[in-house]
């Protein structure tokens, strides 16, 4: 299973990931046109501070997710191949009941002001991490200037 | 092995699908009394007011119980359970057999013992039943009455404000949510509802309810009457003990079990709406009546049950998210304090700006409740605050400010995988600074 | 990093007393911005981000060591600090032009003051070739010209006021490192220039022309500013008085001058003191009348010459950091402020919440929506009388007062002639005491206070104790005067919280352990004080047992103050860590080589303890070598 993994004294606080990400998940797929489009597309990896030290936080994709159990739709799941947690692409529409940002011990999952309508239903999404499926590398190592992020593949036993 | 389940919501089918994780071979069966697959609860509002359709209402669908070879058995009721056979017996006389019974009857809403109470017209809102009847006779409503100003009865006041029907709220309280919120926190959820042309009446209930044959209208306690086409019932749940207590099993209000899931018959266990268990946020022991603390108990029984043991602590029985027209809140844990409760012992925590509105009470140096409106983020980091019972002496001064996060406990991984390499001591030294340079420099 | 004092965002009770009114007012206050800034991008603060031009904004990261010009490190990290030390530099001079300016229209017979220091002004015009028998409106009018003319002087002719104030043994270790200022306006242009893109490379070159910025700060700027205030307002006395937010009064008509340059308070003063306006306070309902405090470097300065004032001056109230609580108390009336260190919020969200009339009295500084009554030197009476007015209209639109209850007390009023008039006479007392180790040495703590100090002062009165608890003396000045009078180091009973010898030394004199000597400004007069106890001694600045120590500055006034520091010999001590810490070059110059050209250094320590205890070191250090017993 693919995880992403940080190496904290690298870490300068710029932000670039969180500016990737939201970039990634634009429809532009550039940061500075997505800044300008309403409304602003919001980042799924956090660059929290410490008494001055940044530090970045971002899904694990848990062995044992509690966002998992707390969706009330079923569209939170965790692939059995890949060990992403995602709540996109399944059967199930998330209906952005925030249970899932009340769950997450990390703090990683961000509610979005957008409000989106799929195969005839209408609802604000929670957004999170998703490994970004459509690249080989994720959005945010790729940005990061000082290679803090790594990708480390891990076993995990589901 | 054969593992039997009563009861097909969130807790019945949750276990199902953890025992087939963890037991491969052996034959598990899903009793429910309701007609269909599992189906999630409380979004029933949004097929009322058709923000969802019935196609994405399922939480599991018959792909999930083909795959994973597990037997439905649906729109049976089971009525009673023989211990010393190892048996259960059905409402049709059918039998099944089992090695391990797990007890996932759920809740039934409370209904007040006034007159009228059988008229039509009169719903709960707690089963799809329920919402296809309220679904159909909106066509014909235009002025609804909801009784219970707590998470479902503003639920269902707002799926009916959507449908264009004029809707009051009447609640037995001085604010809503009573059992979740604070008084700051209702105010600035009632302004978000008044928006919608939603009444709320306080410090009110009904002595009767009026009508022949069908509801037309309903009396209050100070005797006015409001004319309405529509009662719907919300005034709480109550569990569903009925087969427990006639098997014997030791009750209160709920089935009690201990950490393990087990009743007081060792091959029995319970989980969901339907048990008591120890609260860690008011330490005492209560009902856990929600979605996700009936999927916890799930999976947590059902390991138990496949012979893992799996002790289940941090069970917090107020946990909501919910978010009506423009403004969410999130409340967990222990965030009212009652008149049983030494004040003393308590420490408040809020910020009010404008209409966003956070509280925390603490209790002994660890959170044990939190109130957040408006703005939650980061609200599951201080969920799990309050469910591993962490100590926060050492950031009382900071710990509702923005930049207060998880990164201050980057060395707990609350149990899950960690993200960061093992730093060098150069982030533990006091001139760190210096050394980043050289970190960074390579 | 040591949490000592849980549950609370501010070392001083005060301030968080007025902190929680902010909250339950739901206003933002320096804290919450400084929150929701966190995390800081660390290639800013160490220096190695440059955004000069459009090829940019460059960092220096680990895939790239040069900016896309080609810029190193080095380079970037000191070209950035040259614009900082020249924008402190440039507002130093700016002052004290101003005063110049009014020195000179005294002269000329078109102002409201008069010169209060003649034998002090004709001493120093005497140095550089003005007639000290002649008239004196005519010394002052030629005085104040000449020095203005020295400001706008270019920068290859070196500053006369360099060549004659200079110490020889300083001036000798300037020119042979070709150091030596022109006209300060002018080295700034020219600095400006070499730090473009693509100009200089010689990073050496540029620390050298810090240098020179930092000498023309002093001469052009700080000593020209200290100087001639004292002329026009007379000099410091050592006086008692209050401090702190505790002091202002809900029964009186509040009036509070903030910034840097007194002469517009010092008026502001003697109009007050008018039984006329002070019954007016009293019929619009303030039975105490009529009060003026001071706040930040002006109220320092007032302190200065509070002796004079004792019916009229009713304290000084707090530092850059206090100034959103002070307000918060919805006692303030009128905020006068000229030139620096005004936050935004102060005239865009705190005025209008908390019912305080806010004028600028400064050309330099607008804030939007904010009365402006510009200082001139011939109508200062006459804002005077205007500002007492807006007050007496303002005390009108009080509402909810909140004033912590807590009144404090502390000493002001030291300076090089204070204290040798305390010693009696000269500072030949106060070399006794430090030769015969009753003083083991000095210890200058200046300059700002900081947020990033989560308990902002913390820093600051920590070091100032651990210090005293070492015999050692300790002269405050600027924000860092204000911390420790809050907390009650400059009272007469903090000698109970120093070492034996100090204590006695203290009780002997009537003194407390820490001296203020005013504002961030007068670093310019300790550096003369240093200057003199050197010339006595026979020796040089950097063999004096002396440490400089910034220990929460903030703001580029201080930037460039360190390099005058550094000039002239002094060990500085800084905390936090200037942006220089992407170039490993950089630093070892500023920590370790330049003591080698001028004597002074650098160093940084983020610990109070362990800065007590490095200055300790350093000062035993220094009586060793001076033969002085340790």
């Amino acid at each position: 299973m693919k995880k992403l993994k940080m190496h904290l004294e690298r870490c300068t606080g710029c932000m670039r990931c969180e500016l990737e990400c939201m970039a990634e998940h634009s429809s532009s797929k550039s940061y500075m046109r997505a800044s300008l489009s309403k409304p602003l597309p919001k980042t799924r990896i956090f660059v929290e501070s410490m008494l001055e030290r940044s530090v970045p936080v971002v899904c694990r994709h848990c062995k044992e997710p509690l966002c998992v159990s707390a969706c009330m739709t079923g569209c939170m799941q965790k692939d059995s191949k890949t060990g992403v947690v995602s709540n996109m692409g399944h059967e199930q529409q998330c209906v952005g009941c925030w249970m899932c940002i009340m769950a997450c011990p990390y703090g990683v999952i961000n509610t979005s002001t957008d409000v989106v309508g799929i195969k005839g239903n209408v609802f604000s999404q929670a957004l999170k991490c998703d490994l970004c499926p459509d690249r080989e590398n994720p959005a945010c190592l790729e940005g990061c200037p000082n290679e803090v992020i790594e990708l480390v593949d891990i076993k995990e036993n589901i | 092995m054969k593992y039997l389940i009563i009861g097909g919501s969130a807790a019945g089918m949750q276990a199902a699908e953890e025992l087939r994780k963890k037991d491969k071979k052996s034959e598990i069966t899903l009793i429910s009394k309701e007609k269909d697959y599992p189906y999630s609860r409380c979004l029933l509002s949004r097929y009322v007011d058709k923000r969802m359709s019935i196609n994405n209402f399922y939480f599991k669908t018959d792909h999930f119980f083909k795959d994973k070879n597990i037997k439905a058995v649906l729109g049976k009721e089971v009525i009673e359970i023989k211990r010393q056979e190892k048996k259960v017996i059905c409402d049709d006389l059918k039998e099944f057999s089992y090695d391990k019974l797990l007890i996932a009857t759920g809740s039934t809403p409370w209904m007040p013992d006034i007159d009228g109470i059988n008229l039509a017209g009169v719903y709960t809102f707690h089963s799809l039943d329920d919402a296809k009847k309220i679904k159909e006779s909106i066509k014909n409503a235009r002025k609804a009455v909801v009784l219970g100003a707590g998470f479902i009865g503003l639920e269902a006041a707002y799926a009916l404000s959507k449908n264009n029907i004029d809707v009051t709220v009447i609640e037995k309280g001085s604010q809503l949510l009573p059992k979740q919120i604070d008084l700051s926190a209702s105010k600035i959820i009632q302004a978000d509802l008044e928006e919608l042309k939603i009444k709320i009446i306080f410090d009110e209930s009904l002595s009767s309810i009026n009508g022949e044959g069908r509801i037309d209208s309903v009396t209050l306690m100070n005797n006015s009457l409001m004319q309405c086409d529509m009662l719907i019932i919300a005034i709480g749940v109550r569990p569903n003990v009925f087969l427990a207590k006639k098997a014997g099993l030791e009750t209160d209000r709920g089935i009690i079990v201990d950490e393990f899931f087990r009743t007081s018959d060792k091959d029995i266990y319970a989980a969901g709406d339907v048990i008591e268990i120890n609260d860690i946020a008011t330490g005492k022991r209560d009902l856990s009546a929600t979605w996700f603390n009936a999927v916890l108990h799930g999976k947590y029984a059902a390991g138990n049950m496949a012979g893992y043991r799996k002790r289940y602590t941090g069970a917090v029985g107020i946990q909501n998210a919910v978010q009506f027209h423009r403004i969410p809140v999130i409340s967990f844990g222990k965030t009212l304090l009652e008149g049983d409760d030494e004040y003393k012992d308590y420490e408040v925590i809020t910020i009010l700006k404008g209409n966003v509105y956070k509280k925390l009470i603490i209790k002994a140096n660890r959170i044990v409740g939190m109130i957040f409106v408006n703005d939650i983020n980061k609200s599951g980091f201080y969920a799990a605050l309050i469910r591993n019972s962490v100590d926060i002496s050492m950031y009382k001064d900071r710990i509702l400010d923005s930049d207060f996060s998880y990164a201050y406990f980057k060395d707990n991984n609350f149990g899950e995988y960690n993200t960061y390499f093992k730093t060098d001591e150069c982030w533990e030294r006091p001139d760190w600074w210096a050394h980043r340079l050289h970190c960074q420099m390579g | 990093m040591s949490d000592n004092k849980q549950g609370s965002k501010t070392y001083d009770q005060l301030s968080g007393y007025m902190y929680e009114v902010t909250r339950k007012d739901g206003m933002e206050t320096i804290y919450e911005r400084f929150a929701n800034q966190q995390p800081q991008c660390s290639f800013g603060s160490m220096g190695i981000c440059c955004t000069l031009c459009t090829d940019g904004p460059c960092q220096i990261t680990r895939k790239a060591t040069r900016g896309v010009c080609g810029a190193s490190a080095d380079l970037i990290v000191t070209r950035n600090l040259l614009a900082k030390c020249v924008q402190g530099t440039v507002a130093n001079v700016y002052h004290a032009r101003n005063v110049a300016k009014t020195l000179k229209a005294v002269g000329e017979g078109k102002a409201d003051y008069e010169i209060k220091e003649p034998e002090k002004l004709k001493d120093l015009a005497s140095k550089f070739g003005i007639d000290p028998k002649k008239d004196i409106k005519d010394i002052a009018r030629e005085f104040g010209t000449f020095f203005i003319d020295q400001i706008n002087s270019n920068d290859y002719t070196p500053l006369e006021l360099v060549k004659v104030l200079a110490p020889k043994k300083r001036y000798d270790v300037w020119k042979k490192l070709d150091i030596i200022p022109g006209g300060p306006n002018s080295e700034a242009a020219t600095a400006l220039s070499k730090s473009m893109t693509n100009v200089n490379n010689d990073v050496v070159d540029l620390l050298l022309h810090c240098l020179r910025l930092g000498i023309a700060n002093e001469y052009a700027g700080l000593f020209g500013i200290t100087t001639m205030q004292e002329i026009l307002t007379g000099t410091a006395k050592p006086v008692e008085s209050s401090v702190n937010i505790g002091i202002l009064d809900p029964d009186a008509v509040n009036i509070i001058m903030h910034g840097h340059q007194p002469l517009l308070a010092i008026k502001v003063l003697e109009t007050a003191r008018d039984k006329k306006w002070q019954q007016k306070a009293k019929d619009a309902g303030a039975k105490n009348g009529l009060k003026i405090y001071g706040s930040l470097c002006e109220g320092q300065q007032m302190l200065n010459i509070a002796s004079e004032y004792k019916d009229i001056f009713y304290g000084q109230i707090g530092n850059w950091i206090q100034q959103e609580l002070i307000l918060a108390t919805g006692a303030v009336d009128v905020l006068a402020f000229d030139y620096n260190c005004v936050m935004p919020t102060i005239s865009e969200e705190f005025a209008q919440k908390y019912h305080t009339k806010l004028i600028s009295t400064d050309k330099v500084i607008r804030q939007t929506g904010v009365e402006r009554m510009e200082f001139e030197p011939h109508k200062a009476n006459e804002i005077a009388e205007k500002i007492i007015q807006r007050s007496l209209e303002s005390f009108t639109q009080r509402k909810e007062v909140n004033i912590p209850s807590v009144k404090q007390t502390a000493m002001g009023g030291f300076t090089t002639e204070s204290v040798a008039n305390a010693l009696g006479g000269s500072v030949q007392p106060l070399i006794d005491a430090i030769s015969d180790k009753t003083v083991k040495g000095i210890a200058a703590i200046v300059g700002c206070t900081t947020v990033r100090e989560y308990q902002s002062g913390r820093h600051i009165v920590t070091l100032a104790e651990e210090l005293i608890k070492k015999d050692i003396l300790v002269i405050g000045a600027g924000c860092c005067s204000s911390a420790m009078q809050n907390d009650g180091l400059m009272d007469v009973k903090a000698k109970d919280r120093a070492g034996s010898n100090l204590s006695g030394l203290c009780s002997a004199l009537g003194v407390p352990p820490c001296l203020s000597y005013g504002s961030c400004t007068d670093i310019g007069k300790i550096i003369q004080t240093a200057v003199i106890i050197a010339q006595e001694l026979g020796v040089d600045v950097p063999d004096l047992p002396v440490v400089a120590s910034a220990p929460e500055y903030m703001e580029q006034k201080a930037v460039a103050d360190a390099f005058t520091a550094v000039a002239f010999g002094l060990s500085l001590h800084l905390s936090p860590a200037p942006p220089v810490l992407g170039s490993p070059l950089v630093t070892r110059i500023l920590t370790e080589d330049v003591e080698k050209l001028t004597g002074g250094r650098v160093f940084v320590d983020t610990d109070p303890v362990s800065t007590a205890e490095k200055i300790e070191a350093h000062i035993k250090d220094k009586r060793k070598k001076l033969g002085l017993k340790i």
